[in-house]
């Protein structure tokens, strides 16, 4: 991982929103994310689980394990996927295929994920949420 | 003594920021790693108006100048190397003049970043000077050149991991039965190089035994073997060294048992059962890395450890395409037992007209000096949706498959057979002796295909846009660390877009 890489970017997200960095855990949460309309409770956090070949390959993003959209459950929230470390179910993934986010480490970065999460999550059901991100 | 490690594009880039034809002293910044060794990452030139004093025989950037760069490079957990040229000279010294105003520099340095390291050079038309601080004084440090053959004009004087010394190149006599046909190819000095270099093999499936096997017959002085898993009986027909009654046991602790046998005890190996991804310090001291994994993310690990560490990294895999590729009957056609080839060889060549065009046989050795040559990453070879699969928890990969994400052949085993992996360990051996011994050059990229009996030897240069080895990649940063950390906005209403 390009931990230099890494730690600049949650620096910049840390400009919106408060942030927890783990260089060692590879981690990053937003403490206080404010999820779109239709979801509840509108703040709660978020996470971004940095693979070890960062910023080459996309992030593993988790919502909040007690969030829930107002209709249907969206497709992408695999709630019975949670992260390794996750006894509780506190983390819920958030599922974005590689190909549909079309990461670019040159291009793309933390926050970029994060414009792309929030039009995600204010389209839940679309087959392709990140293209008009 | 240290070693200053600097790649051959870090060189050129001084010699144009620093020796210019109206031969004024000029000053420049070395940002560098610092582990045992100085790992040059990147230069950054003070351009003539920030300069405080230039001459012919003397230069000083100016003071705010200086801190800015040196408040910089600690900020990015570096270490700054402030580097001036004697355009004069050839093989530069440092003068008296220098030596009185480092030692100023040292006291104001060490009084405002205690506790961090620094260091100074000359830079001379053939040459380069260095010193680094060493708690009280500043001590010499060498110069070695990753990939010093891609200089037009190589340094003078520098230092080579794989040198020995004259006193040391003998061999007693029964080493010199031992390797006589070796001495007689290479000479006792390439051999006396070959004994003292140590080499961290990752992986040792069909291709990696197969390599360990010749390094330990050619008289390597010290293997590191690393690899997670244990022998299952589909590894019979390919791994050398490994017998029935291993099934069970780790790969590592089979594949060390033989290789002490083929080199008749002469060779030190040290067994790793892990992932590369959680051992990294057992591959520092190695000077050469071997990578022969079936994960892109072991291989893009090795290559970022390599371009981070300023280490020699050699990659070697092959690739099997079978008939049904072209009859596009669904299963996975193209497939590899390290498929990681760049993207223009990813294209799938028709197959299946004849017999004898059924099935495709390649493998590739690709040496990456960093900096010097093209990295993993420079050509591409990074494949996001492999490394996807592969970083998938059980349970995910489980819940993706139900969602039909992931094919079930995506999973399956890959073709695999011994003689092409035969050739594939050779070709690697070659181009690590000739790195090693130095009786040629060695190629950076081989590519050879089995059917045809065709080789194919390409010159690569690393790319200033790669996200590894480029502008802002990790070259030579080593093993910073920024810690953890807890980020705050200023004070503001968060309000929802």
């Amino acid at each position: 991982m390009k931990r230099g890489c890494a730690y600049e970017e949650a620096a910049k997200l840390g400009d919106r929103y408060p942030v927890r960095y783990s260089e060692s855990d590879r981690r990053v949460i937003i403490e206080r994310f404010d999820y779109p309309e239709g979801w509840s409770p509108r703040f709660a956090p978020m996470r971004y689980d940095l693979p070890e070949t960062y910023p080459r390959d996309v992030p593993t993003v988790y919502v909040s394990g007690n969030i829930s959209y107002e209709r249907r459950r969206p497709e992408h929230l695999l709630n019975w996927v949670h992260p390794p470390d996750d006894d509780d179910a506190e983390w819920a993934k958030w599922c974005i295929r590689d190909q549909h986010v079309g990461w670019d480490p040159n291009r793309d970065s933390l926050v970029k994920l994060t414009s792309m999460m929030r039009a995600s999550l204010a389209d839940p059901h679309t087959d392709n949420p990140f293209e008009e991100a | 003594m240290r070693t200053l490690r600097i790649s051959a594009k870090t060189v050129r880039r001084l010699r144009e920021t620093l020796l210019k034809d109206d031969e004024q002293e000029r000053f420049a910044f070395v940002y560098a790693g610092d582990e045992r060794d100085l790992l040059a990452n990147r230069v950054m030139s003070v351009n003539d108006e920030s300069m405080a004093r230039q001459s012919k025989t003397a230069c000083r950037p100016a003071p705010e100048v200086e801190r800015q760069h040196v408040s910089e490079c600690y900020d990015q957990q570096l270490t700054p190397i402030l580097t001036h040229s004697h355009p004069f000279s050839a093989e530069p010294k440092f003068s008296s003049i220098d030596i009185e105003s480092m030692e100023h520099f040292r006291e104001w340095l060490s009084g405002l970043f205690p506790n961090r390291s620094f260091g100074f050079a000359v830079v001379g038309t053939s040459g380069i000077e260095a010193v680094a601080n060493d708690v009280t004084h500043l001590e010499a440090v060498s110069i070695e050149v990753l990939g010093e053959w891609k200089l037009d004009r190589p340094i003078a004087d520098t230092h080579s991991r794989f040198s020995v010394e004259a006193a040391d190149s003998e061999l007693s006599e029964s080493r010199n039965q031992r390797y006589d046909r070796n001495i007689r190819a290479f000479g006792t000095n390439g051999q006396r190089r070959l004994e003292s270099t140590a080499v961290g093999l990752v992986g040792v499936g069909g291709l990696g035994s197969m390599i360990a096997e010749q390094l330990a017959r050619l008289g390597i002085g010290e293997l590191v073997i690393i690899d997670p898993d244990d022998v299952e009986e589909s590894n019979l027909s390919r791994i050398v060294g490994v017998f029935d009654h291993h099934v069970g046991e780790s790969k590592v602790t089979a594949v060390r048992e033989h290789l002490l046998k083929s080199s008749g005890g002469s060779l030190t190996v040290t067994p790793v059962q892990q992932r590369v991804q959680d051992c990294q310090s057992k591959l520092d001291d190695c000077d050469v890395v071997i990578g022969c994994v079936d994960s892109v993310t072991a291989r893009s690990f090795c290559n970022e450890y390599a371009v981070k560490q300023l280490q020699y990294y050699l990659d070697a895999g092959v690739r099997i395409d079978t008939p049904e590729a072209a009859a596009g009957d669904g299963t996975r056609g193209t497939v590899a037992e390290q498929d990681s080839e760049p993207p223009e060889d990813k294209v799938t060549e028709e197959t299946g007209k004849t017999d004898d065009q059924t099935v495709k046989m390649t493998g590739y050795v690709h040496l990456v000096a960093p900096g010097s040559n093209a990295c993993f990453d420079c050509l591409g070879r990074h494949d996001q949706a492999a490394t996807r699969i592969e970083q998938l928890s059980p349970m995910e990969r489980e819940a993706e498959q139900e969602r039909g994400y992931i094919d079930d052949d995506e999973l399956a085993p890959e073709p695999a057979v011994v003689h092409l992996n035969g050739q594939c360990a050779s070709k690697a051996v070659s181009v690590l002796v000739e790195l090693v011994t130095g009786v040629h050059t060695p190629p950076d990229f081989i590519r050879f295909e089995d059917h045809d009996h065709e080789m194919t030897e390409l010159t690569t240069a690393p790319s200033e846009g790669c996200p590894t080895c480029g502008t802002e990649g990790v070259l030579g940063v080593g093993r910073r660390s920024f810690g953890n950390a807890h980020f705050k906005p200023a004070e503001r209403r968060l309000d929802s877009d």
